[in-house]
C-alpha cells in the first residue's frame, strides 16, 4: 500500500484496573488505504472500541504506533452517542463543523445529511426529545457532516429496525461514493461487514488479535444487489467467529 | 381576581406562611422587649428610632457599600484562586495530593486566628484585613465548589470535541460553561452569604470602617438599639439578596441548562 490513511504498527494496549493489568489489544498491525472501508468484527468485549479510540487519538498505545495521514480530517461516531444536551440537533452538528468547514459548505452539508438521515424535521429538537435510534442517527449524521477523510464508526447501525438499517446502509454507500473517505467500521454483524466493507478484519476474543483478513473482491454495488455473491466470505467469517468464541 | 388566586394558590400560601413566620418573630420581640430593660432588649419602636438616627447620620448606605465592596473583592479573589487551584489539581494525581493538605490546613485554622494574623499583617485602618480574612475563609469553600463543578464536566464530550478539533474557546463556552453554570448558581449564593458574614466579623474585630465597625462602636457604647437596628438592616438585606437575586438566578440557570 503506497499511502495508507491510517496505520497500526504492532499496537498493544493495556489498562490498569483494580485486578491488575488488563490487555485489550495485542500486537495489531492494520492499515486502511485512502477510500477503503475496513470492517472490524469480533466478539463482544474483545477490544473493538479500544481500537477506534486508539485511531482517534483518545487513547495512546502502550506499545507500537498509530500513524494517521497528517491533517486528515477525522470523524468518529461513538458507540454511545456523545451529544451536547443543551444544543439542538442542528446545533450539535454545526458545533463540530465550525472551524473545519467554511460556513456555506457546512450549511449545505448539514442540510443534505439532515435530509438523508430523516432528521430534518427534528433539527430544532434537543437530544432528550429523541428516541435512542434517532440519537444514534444524529451521531452518524454529525460524523458525516464534517466531510471527513477518515471515518470511525462504532456499531452505527445497531438496534435499528431492518428497513431503517438498510436505508442507512444505502446512505453510507452514497456518501462514500461522493466523498471517498476511508472508514473503520466496527460491527458485530458479519453480514453487514461483507456488504459494506472492502476488507473484513476478524478479531479474536480479548485481547484483540487479528485472526484473519477477508478481502471482498466483488464491487460493493453488485454485492448489495446480489447478496449471494458474498455468501462464501460470510460463511468463512462466521466460521472463524464461532470457533474462536 | 379569583382566577389569579386559584392559579397561584400554592405560591400565595407560601408567601402567607412566610409572612406569618416573620409576624411571629415580631410578636416574640415585642413580648420580650416589654419584660426587659431597653439596654438588654429594645422594643421595635426604639429600634425604629435608632434606624432613623442611622439614616440621618448618613453612615448607613456608605458602610454597607464598603462592606459589600470588600465582600465582593475578597470572595472574587477566593473564587479566582480557588478555581485556578481546582483546575490545576485536575492536571494530575500529584498536584491533587499536593494541594489537598494545604487547603485542609487553611480550613482547620480557626477564623479568629486568621483575624488576629490579618490585623497584625494588614493593620486596622485600611480594607486589607477584612479582605484577607474573607479571602482566606472562603478559599477552601471556593476550591471545593470549583472542584465539584469541574468534576461534573462530561469527559466524554471533551474527548468528542478533541476528535473534531474544536477550538478551545468553543469547548469552554459550549461544554465547560453549561456544565458549570447550574452548579455555580446553586453554590455561589452559599459562598457569598458566608463571605458577607465573614466581612462583618472581620470589620467587627479589626477595622475602622464598614458595617462590622459600626456594630462594634454601637456595642462598646452600649447602644443596644443601634445594634438591633443593624440586625434588622442586615436581615432585610439578606432577604432581598436571597429572594430578589439568588433564587431567580438559580431558576434561570436551571432553565438554561435543562
Ligand atoms: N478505560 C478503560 N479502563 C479499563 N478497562 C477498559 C477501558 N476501556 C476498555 N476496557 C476493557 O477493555 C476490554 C475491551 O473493551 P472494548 O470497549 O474495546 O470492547 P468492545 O469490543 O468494543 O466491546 P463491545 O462489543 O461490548 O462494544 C474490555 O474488557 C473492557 O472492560
Ligand atoms: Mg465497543
Amino acid at each position: 500500500m503506497i499511502n495508507p490513511m491510517l496505520e497500526f504498527v504492532q499496537v498493544f494496549r493495556e489498562f490498569e484496573t483494580e485486578r491488575g493489568r488488563l490487555a485489550a489489544v495485542e500486537g495489531i498491525s492494520l492499515s486502511a488505504a485512502a477510500g477503503e472501508i475496513v470492517a472490524l468484527v469480533g466478539p463482544s468485549g474483545c477490544g473493538k472500541t479500544t481500537l477506534l479510540n486508539l485511531a482517534a487519538g483518545i487513547l495512546r498505545p502502550t506499545r507500537g504506533r498509530v500513524v494517521l495521514t497528517p491533517n486528515a480530517r477525522l470523524a468518529y461516531a461513538f458507540q454511545e452517542p456523545r451529544l451536547l444536551p443543551w444544543k439542538t440537533v442542528e446545533e450539535n452538528i454545526s458545533f463540530v463543523q465550525e472551524g473545519l468547514l467554511p460556513a456555506g459548505e457546512a450549511a449545505a452539508a448539514r442540510r443534505r445529511i439532515l435530509e438523508e438521515t430523516g432528521l430534518a424535521e427534528f433539527r430544532r429538537a434537543y437530544p432528550r426529545e429523541l428516541s435512542g435510534g434517532m440519537k444514534q442517527r444524529l451521531e452518524l449524521a454529525r460524523a458525516l457532516a464534517v466531510r471527513p477523510r477518515l471515518l470511525l464508526l462504532d456499531e452505527p447501525f445497531r438496534s435499528l429496525d431492518g428497513a431503517t438499517r438498510q436505508e442507512l446502509h444505502a446512505l453510507l454507500q452514497s456518501e462514500h461514493g461522493r466523498e471517498g473517505f476511508s472508514a473503520l467500521l466496527v460491527t458485530h454483524d458479519p453480514e453487514e461487514a461483507v456488504l459494506l466493507a472492502d476488507r473484513v478484519v476478524v478479531l479474536s476474543p480479548r485481547p484483540a488479535r487479528i485472526l484473519k483478513e477477508v478481502v471482498l473482491a466483488t464491487p460493493r454495488k453488485r454485492r448489495l444487489l446480489n447478496r449471494a455473491l458474498v455468501s462464501s466470505s460470510l460463511e468463512r467469517i462466521e466460521g472463524l467467529l464461532s470457533s474462536a468464541g | 381576581m379569583m382566577a389569579f388566586i386559584t392559579r397561584h394558590k400554592t405560591e400565595l400560601q407560601k408567601v402567607l406562611a412566610g409572612l406569618l413566620g416573620l409576624g411571629g418573630i415580631f410578636l416574640l420581640w415585642s413580648i420580650l422587649s416589654a419584660s426587659y430593660h431597653p439596654l438588654i432588649f429594645p422594643s421595635p419602636r426604639e429600634t425604629w428610632q435608632a434606624l432613623g438616627d442611622l439614616w440621618e447620620e448618613g453612615s448607613l448606605v456608605p458602610s454597607i457599600a464598603i462592606t459589600l465592596h470588600r465582600t465582593l473583592y475578597g470572595y472574587g479573589l477566593a473564587l479566582l484562586i480557588g478555581f485556578s487551584l481546582a483546575a490545576f489539581s485536575r492536571i494530575g494525581a500529584f498536584w491533587q495530593a499536593l494541594l489537598k493538605p494545604v487547603l485542609a490546613v487553611v480550613q482547620i485554622i480557626p477564623p479568629v486566628v486568621w483575624t488576629i494574623l490579618a490585623v497584625i499583617w494588614f493593620g486596622i485602618s485600611g480594607g486589607g484585613a477584612p479582605v484577607f480574612l474573607i479571602f482566606i475563609v472562603t478559599l477552601p469553600l471556593a476550591f471545593s465548589q470549583a472542584a465539584a463543578g469541574l468534576e461534573g464536566i462530561d469527559r466524554r464530550l471533551v474527548e468528542m470535541s478533541q476528535v473534531y478539533r474544536c477550538r478551545k474557546s468553543r469547548v469552554l463556552r459550549d461544554i465547560y460553561l453549561p456544565a458549570l453554570v447550574p452548579h455555580l448558581a446553586a453554590t455561589l449564593g452559599v459562598g457569598f452569604s458566608f463571605a458577607w458574614k465573614a466581612a462583618i466579623f472581620a470589620e467587627f474585630m479589626g477595622s475602622t470602617s464598614g458595617v462590622g465597625f459600626l456594630l462594634s462602636t454601637a456595642n462598646s457604647n452600649l447602644d443596644t438599639e443601634r445594634v438591633f437596628a443593624w440586625v434588622v438592616v442586615l436581615a432585610v438585606l439578606m432577604l432581598i439578596c436571597e429572594y430578589g437575586l439568588l433564587i431567580p438566578l438559580r431558576r434561570r440557570a436551571a432553565r438554561w441548562c435543562s
